[in-house]
């Protein structure tokens, strides 16, 4: 077996790179640019492209490697293409669609083991940048098999022999990957979080679908065709019954006679602290009903500040502010998944009159057209004896009892201009939430009555064993608050008289004869919610995906300090992590070393017949120092008792034939019976 | 000893023919030292920023990725020490050739249980290869020798970065060799006339009989010790000298007669004598301070006389001991 040595004295660094860890690379290359491939611009998708595919020519020996020249025109090419796509240039989209060219551009040149490994180390920043965009567990896990496959990569660029299965070098990285698993989970429980060192460019979430703060009747549509989760609530109360199940997220309080939109009091002139408070609101700020709900809402990212309350709020979460209107708002955009808490509030009963500029608002309606519904109104407000209370039910009754229709698809309202609201009214008469509370608080505007829509979302899907309700864009809604004195700001849903189904039961049952809901989506899961089986599936990873979201994702500076105060007691939490910290990865290593380098199981029967020898003779007092021969042991303990000499050698000689010999298998029996002798 | 006569010889036949005088370095703890290597470093560095990106973004996966990069970088430090960690280095030989000539020494190495992958193994500075292999594996290294005397190469290299290659590890073994590097052969001194000094043995001899017809190239029926191996070692090319008679006058090789100061001098004009007599099948003789041995001729004679010239005036054994 001896092996003519090659002259190849070359340092390591200069090696050239093995196909198999080529392939591997390209694999991982096409894996970890699929989470971001939406963020990079679709030159910088062509350079890839073209990178893979030169790359593979050359791999199957037709290709050339790239000249300079044209190397330098790819980068020039890829850099002017970043520099053109993305306003701000330094966003971490840019940075995103660097790395993707870098890693592409590098693999027309990545000729030796340094090229290599810088195309892994840019492979880790990929992944790197592409959790900041999304976490989910199956994100994680296919995350997991890039890493696979890059740790694959790397370990074939140590490795000379081509002749490697793809299954054993994936299976020894993923054994690798794992077992560096136990000292992670150690680390990622135990090492103190820091806060942001310096602000950052957040994710672009301008492009995401979800509410906005203007309503114009179409918008809702888009959403209820998007299965996209907004956020879940998990309640330590008990759970709010159906109809009261009312998100609220904006208040739409100023209408041009064809948009609502929110007032931005900040133009106003009202002072600050008359519209804004980081303070809980019990008294003074027209919070009338009791909320006993005890929940904690865990927000899916939307670039905007607003946060979700159940009814009307109160209570002020953490870095936020309760606004006039009733409604939530963070200090900056929501662009990281954001976790906050609301509390139970009982309010005190106080006198209840609004001031004057924010009755104004609640009462402004434009100028001109809509004159049918002017009429009507005022008809009403007679008919109801001046009584907003009575008039707001008689505006009910009259969507339930005359022929109104509840759809996603109604007929266009722009011809009508300024008089949209009379089009619907007496004419169209189909339309969705938004048709119908627009149309509420007009009416009750020209009535006199103050009043406004809150846009948000209604219902959920329930999760009994988590006590949590899930909330999807499909789930989106407007609705009417009207001011009555005395009682305050009451809720009026006349989407409810039209069609009941959307309330209790859902857009999918109200939508039933329509065949409308999420008919874009046909590869949505909750298209179907009637098959047992896959909506079992669904529900089974939905609970999964929370608690991974609730318990890793969101397990930062805070819940740290949470987990490991109930874990490690009270006190100085700091010292107590330090030295958890410190045993834990003491043992864990000391663990490793054991399960690794104890191990050593002999490759071979005669070498484990060799061991039993060694240790029968170490009972007698003959141990073997670690540069003596087998042959040298024998002659010394043959020596030193001569009693043991004929069987030790005899094994011993027997031993060495078995192992430098050419006769492999036939002597292991009579080494045994010669052990046995011992 | 008790052993029956007939299995302790053909053990020792076995032994012999196997195992010629194996010494053998199980790589453990104290013989192999670990550092990471500047790619290691790199990915540490890595680790850091990517560190900083979580805490900005705080962002539990990337705080995640980072610290799997590092359990990866201390788990690579045990996967690479444990590539090496229990091999066993065997020495089994090399071949015996002249002073500053390059010598092929074959090496063994024993896995003791594990699958060992890319093992780079070698004199740093002459030739190195690397290896995988799972049970043992034999392999011949090229290696300049320097002086005569017992063969001592310098320390070798074993080093692994395998698998990862954040960590490098390695270790620099010593092995005893039992084969006699010769002295280096110089040949540029005529062989001493046997009739000068012929009369301390009352023997006449005349030198120059032989009849040296030329050479021819070697045919593999060829005699070996026809080969012209001067002539070999100047050009590579391989020749066998004809001879048309030849005649046995002995010839007494001595320190003194070799025109030339300082031992080590001496004995590589000696050497070269020697292999001119030996292809020339000039029956000859050498008388060193130390030892004497009468004239003759042949293969095995030969070797004697180089042994004794490699170990002249050296201490009996200057490397390790011999198993």
């Amino acid at each position: 077996m001896t092996e003519k040595t090659s002259k190849n004295s070359a340092l390591p660094q200069q090696e050239f790179v093995s196909r198999a860890s080529t392939v591997w690379l390209i694999v991982a290359l096409l894996m970890v640019q699929l989470p971001v491939w939406q963020e990079i611009p679709i030159a910088i998708s062509a350079v890839s492209v073209l990178s893979i595919v030169w790359r593979v020519l050359i791999l199957l020996g037709r290709g050339f490697w790239p000249p300079t020249w044209l190397r330098s025109l790819l980068v020039v090419a890829a850099m002017v293409t970043v520099a053109f796509s993305f306003k701000p240039l330094i966003s971490l989209e840019s940075a995103v669609a660097v790395l993707a060219a870098g890693y592409s551009l590098k693999l027309l040149e990545m000729r030796s083991r340094r090229d290599a490994l810088v195309v892994v180390y840019i492979g880790y920043f990929l992944i790197a940048s592409s959790v900041l965009f999304s976490q989910t567990l199956l994100q994680t896990l296919y995350l997991f098999a890039c890493i696979a496959v890059l740790t694959a990569a790397q370990q074939g660029l140590y490795r000379r022999s081509t002749s490697i299965k793809v299954s054993s070098t994936l299976r020894y990285a993923g054994m690798l990957a794992l077992q560096a698993m136990p000292l992670t989970i150690i680390l990622f429980l135990l090492v103190p979080r820091i806060g942001p060192l310096w602000s950052v460019p957040l994710p672009d979430n301008s492009a995401r679908t979800g509410l906005t703060d203007e309503m114009t009747p179409g918008d809702i549509a888009r959403l209820s065709k998007s299965d996209e989760l907004v956020f879940r609530a998990r309640f330590s109360s008990a759970l709010p019954a159906p109809q009261e199940r009312y998100w609220r997220a904006v208040v739409l309080d100023r209408f041009d006679g064809k948009t609502w939109r929110q007032s931005d009091f900040q133009r106003s002139r009202v002072a600050r602290t008359d519209w804004k408070t980081n303070q809980p609101v019990v008294s003074g700020w027209w919070q009338t009903q009791e909320s006993d709900f005890d929940y904690e809402i865990m927000m899916e990212p939307t670039g905007k500040p607003w946060l979700y309350s159940l009814g009307q709020s109160a209570s002020v979460p953490k870095d936020s502010s309760l606004l006039r209107t009733l409604r939530l708002e963070a200090n900056k955009p929501v662009d990281v998944r954001t976790v906050y808490s609301i509390q139970p509030v009982t309010p005190e009963p106080v006198s209840l009159k609004p001031p004057e500029w924010l009755r104004k608002i609640n009462l402004q309606t434009p100028d001109v057209g809509n004159d049918r519904s002017r009429k009507l109104a005022r008809q009403l407000w007679q008919q109801s004896g001046n009584d907003a209370v009575k008039m707001a039910d008689r505006v009910m009754l009259m969507f339930r009892q005359e022929p109104f229709f509840y759809t996603l698809n109604p007929p266009l309202l722009t011809s009508a201009g300024r008089s949209s609201i009379d089009r619907f009214l007496f004419d169209s008469r189909q339309g969705f939430c938004s048709h119908y509370a627009g149309a509420f608080v007009y009416l009750m505007r020209a009535a006199g009555v103050p009043a406004r829509v809150v846009g948000g979302y209604q219902g959920g899907e329930v999760k009994e064993e988590e006590n949590l309700i899930q909330v999807r864009q499909f789930d989106a809604h407007a609705w009417a608050e009207i001011w009555v004195e005395g009682q305050g700001w009451l809720r009026y849903d006349p989407t409810a008289m039209v069609s009941p189904e959307r309330i209790n039961s859902g857009l999918e049952a109200a939508l039933a004869n329509e065949g409308s809901f999420l008919s874009d989506s046909p590869l949505s899961l909750h298209r179907y919610r009637q098959s047992s089986v896959l909506n079992g599936i669904r529900l089974a990873f939905e609970q999964l995906e929370y608690r991974w979201q609730r318990s890793v994702i969101n397990y930062r500076e805070e819940q740290q300090r949470e987990f490991l105060s109930s874990l490690l007691g009270k006190g100085d939490l700091l010292q107590k992590q330090t030295l958890a910290l410190i045993v834990s990865i003491a043992f864990l290593l000391l663990l490793s070393a054991l399960l690794l380098l104890k191990n050593a199981k002999p490759a071979s029967a005669e070498l484990a017949l060799y061991q039993r020898f060694s240790k029968k003779m170490a009972r007698r007092g003959f141990q073997r120092s670690a540069d003596e021969t087998e042959l040298a042991f024998a002659q010394r303990v043959s020596k030193q008792s001569p009693e043991l000499a004929a069987v030790v050698s005899q094994f011993t000689s027997g031993y060495c034939k078995l192992v430098y010999g050419a006769d492999k298998h036939e002597g292991i029996d009579k080494l045994k019976s010669i052990l046995r002798q011992l | 000893m008790k052993l029956p006569a007939s299995i302790k010889a053909a053990y020792q036949r076995w032994l012999d023919k196997r195992i010629p005088s194996a010494s053998r370095v199980t790589l453990d703890q104290s013989r192999i030292f670990i550092v990471p290597t500047r790619a290691g470093f790199l990915w540490l560095g890595i680790a850091v920023l990517i560190f900083l990106l979580a805490a900005n973004y705080q962002n539990s996966l990337a705080f995640g990725l980072t610290f799997f990069m590092i359990s990866l970088f201390m788990l690579s430090i045990y996967h690479t020490w444990r590539n090496l960690a229990g091999m066993t280095v065997v020495a089994r030989g090399s071949e015996q050739v002249h002073a500053g000539q390059t010598t092929q020494v074959e090496l063994e190495l024993q896995s003791e249980g594990r699958e060992r992958v890319a093992i780079t193994i070698g004199w740093p500075d002459e030739e190195t290869t690397a290896t995988s292999f799972s049970s043992s594996k034999r392999l011949s290294l090229g290696c300049r020798t320097i002086s005569r005397g017992y063969f001592q190469p310098g320390r070798f290299k074993v080093e692994s970065v395998y698998p990862l290659g954040l960590c490098r590890t390695w270790s620099w073994v010593k092995l005893d060799f039992h084969s006699l590097i010769y002295p280096a052969a110089n040949s540029s001194r005529d062989l001493p006339s046997a009739s000068g000094e012929g009369e301390q043995l009352g023997k006449a001899t005349t030198a120059g009989q032989e009849s040296f017809a030329g050479v021819r190239s070697f045919n593999s029926s060829d005699a070996l010790t026809h080969v012209d191996w001067k002539g070999y070692a100047r050009s590579g090319e391989m020749n066998t000298k004809l001879f048309q008679d030849n005649v046995g006058s002995d010839i007494w090789l001595r320190l003194n007669e070799t025109g030339v100061t300082g031992l080590e001098l001496q004995l590589s004009v000696i050497t070269g004598w020697c292999l001119v007599c030996h292809q020339q099948l000039i029956p000859f003789g050498l008388d060193l301070p130390e030892q004497k041995i009468d004239p003759a001729t042949g293969q095995a004679h030969l070797e004697k006389c180089l042994s004794i010239l490699a170990l002249c005036g050296l201490a009996k054994k200057q490397s390790g001991d011999l198993v």
